[in-house]
């Protein structure tokens, strides 16, 4: 019965903790553009996510070892390191896009200044995540954005065309316009992007090790990456009818943070709009932490310094420094004034780039036997990650260009 | 590899900078510049019908009005600190609308509790919408 409701709970934490800023933005502009036709986008980068999220808790259940420690005996140091930077500095710049949301949110909530809440917020959340062990960290951000929701039955209550919605799970090729089926591939890259955001993959690693998995807990493991996702993605897939519901017939592009949100309260009145916002709130402060987190997390594994969020800060000062350094540094950045949303673009295109070399060293070691024994892939589990790494490649490849020759998705 | 690497950074980092550096509108981005116009208005239309419904709190409806000026008045920045291409006409005419919209909707947030007082603003945004549309068909 404890098992069960470790499950349960992990699964919940998951699909909480699934939606970020990218997300909201990402599939809600995809909506208002493309109605249903990206629904395909959303369920490739659920289904990869959930094959690497796997693969990742059962490498650091079998192999005690997380992502970036892997990714400097795989890729060696140079390029590991190379890596470890690019990263990082997407961290960076999440974080950054995340905190100036969180601020957003509460201004629209209080009507108090932004910048003060900004750098209230930030502060509150360094307390936080300084005084809590990390599966309080999680449980407390995962399970408030359990109020995301009131997305989901938004989108049910605007009664969407689920034929519609289901031929959407075919990718349209043929768009009226070149200008149109650019944007049809920057959406798609952005939404496949925003659900293997590696922050996710490097602090999911992360948390197992620190959460002391062993093999007993590989079920929980594979429960938790596909049912928690899966539940997530349905998340994903209620913001994109919001867009095609609320926005594509009136002609609007939503651009600001707080227009997204108004359309997950928007069959119902001032109440749920609250509830939206606080939804909202929850899932963009807890991408805030877990990008700062995963910062530390990064350059600990890396140099092999020590780490953990439930040892004494005393024992991990470089890991203490690092995660406090990316929320003073992200702080910095979005108190420039730089939209938080013009971040979340670059963040996410920029994730694509270097994406296949985080994910490459995860597939090439949960597919050796020396490392994993009898739990290493079977050859399904290789050839299906195979797939993804090359879809990721390609969409790696393609970003940069669609960016540049869609002006970052200006329709 | 790593050369590799660090090349493609490089050139992304150049080209973003590149990028940000245009002050040329071309036909296209005149034409992108419309249809960011058409969607503000319609999005005030729709922000001013919710705060007549009571369906917002008020903190939403100012907070939310205030972020909607601002992105208008960037756009008109944009658009006023650059010259149009040949054949990309119709910008006089989207810089009046966007000052004209500006103007509705500063008067729409001094009377985020008077819902009366946004009948006057909810009508000319129409206007302001039915024209850009116009515009927008004529292309």
């Amino acid at each position: 019965m404890k098992k069960l409701l470790g499950i349960a709970l992990g699964i919940m934490t998951a699909l909480g903790g699934f939606v970020d800023l990218g997300q909201i933005v990402f599939t809600t502009q995809a909506g208002a553009l493309f109605g249903y036709q990206l629904t395909w986008a959303i369920v490739l980068g659920t289904t990869a996510i959930i094959v690497y999220m796997e693969m990742c808790g059962r490498i650091a259940v079998v192999a005690k070892e997380p992502v970036f420690a892997l990714l400097r005996t795989q890729l060696g140091f140079r390029l590991g390191l190379a890596t470890l930077i690019a990263s990082n500095l997407l961290n960076l710049i999440t974080c950054a896009a995340e905190l100036g949301g969180v601020a957003i949110i509460l201004h629209l909530l209080t009507g108090w200044p932004e910048k003060l809440l900004l750098i209230g917020a930030t502060l509150c959340l360094a307390i936080a995540v300084f005084l809590l062990r990390f599966e309080w960290i999680e449980r407390t951000f995962g399970l408030t954005g359990l109020l995301m929701i009131v997305f989901a039955v938004s989108a049910v209550m605007l009664h969407p065309d689920w034929n519609q919605l289901v031929r959407g799970l075919v990718p349209t090729f043929v768009q009226p316009e070149t200008k149109r089926s650019l944007l049809y591939a920057y959406f798609a890259v952005g939404i496949f992007s925003a659900m293997l955001m590696e922050y996710e993959v490097h602090f999911y690693s992360s948390g197992a090790i620190e959460e002391d998995w062993t093999s007993e807990d590989l079920g929980e493991n594979f429960m938790v990456a596909a049912l928690g996702s899966t539940l997530g993605s349905l998340l994903t897939i209620a913001l994109l009818i919001l867009g095609a519901l609320v926005f594509l017939p009136r002609h609007i592009f939503p651009d600001l943070l707080g227009t997204a949100t108004l359309a997950g309260a928007f069959p119902f009145a001032q109440k749920a709009l609250v509830v939206a916002s606080l939804g909202a709130l929850a899932c963009i402060t807890g991408a805030s932490v877990e990008t700062a987190l995963s910062g530390a997390y990064n350059v600990c594994q890396f140099f092999n310094f020590e780490w953990g969020k439930n040892r004494p800060a005393k024992s991990v000062p470089i890991y203490t420094f690092t995660w406090i350094g990316m929320f003073v540094l992200a702080l910095i950045v979005a108190l420039t004034g730089v939209r938080p949303l013009v971040l979340v673009d670059v963040s996410i295109i920029f994730g694509m780039v270097i994406m296949p070399f985080t994910y490459y060293p995860v597939l090439k070691v949960a597919a050796d036997k020396n490392v994993m024994g009898k739990h290493v892939n079977s050859k399904f589990d290789t050839m299906i990650g195979v797939a993804f790494l090359v879809l990721i490649t390609v969409a790696a490849i393609a970003a940069i260009p669609l960016m540049i020759l869609t002006n970052s998705g200006k329709p | 590899m790593a050369k590799g690497f660090q090349a493609l950074l490089f050139t992304t980092l150049l080209l973003l900078i590149s990028c940000s550096h245009e002050k040329t509108r071309t036909q296209d981005e005149a034409r992108s510049d419309l249809i960011a116009s058409l969607s503000f208005a319609s999005e005030a239309e729709l922000l001013i019908d919710e705060i007549q419904q009571s369906r917002v709190t008020e903190h939403y409806a100012d907070g939310h009005l205030d972020y909607l000026i601002g992105e208008i008045e960037r756009l008109a920045k944009q658009i006023d600190e650059s010259s149009p291409e040949a054949g990309a006409q119709g910008l006089e005419h989207l810089r009046t609308e966007l000052q004209d919209l500006t103007k509705e909707l500063i008067t729409a947030r001094l009377n985020v509790d008077n819902p009366a007082g946004l009948a006057g603003p909810r009508a000319k945004v129409d206007e302001i919408r039915r024209s850009l549309q116009r515009a927008q068909s004529s292309l």
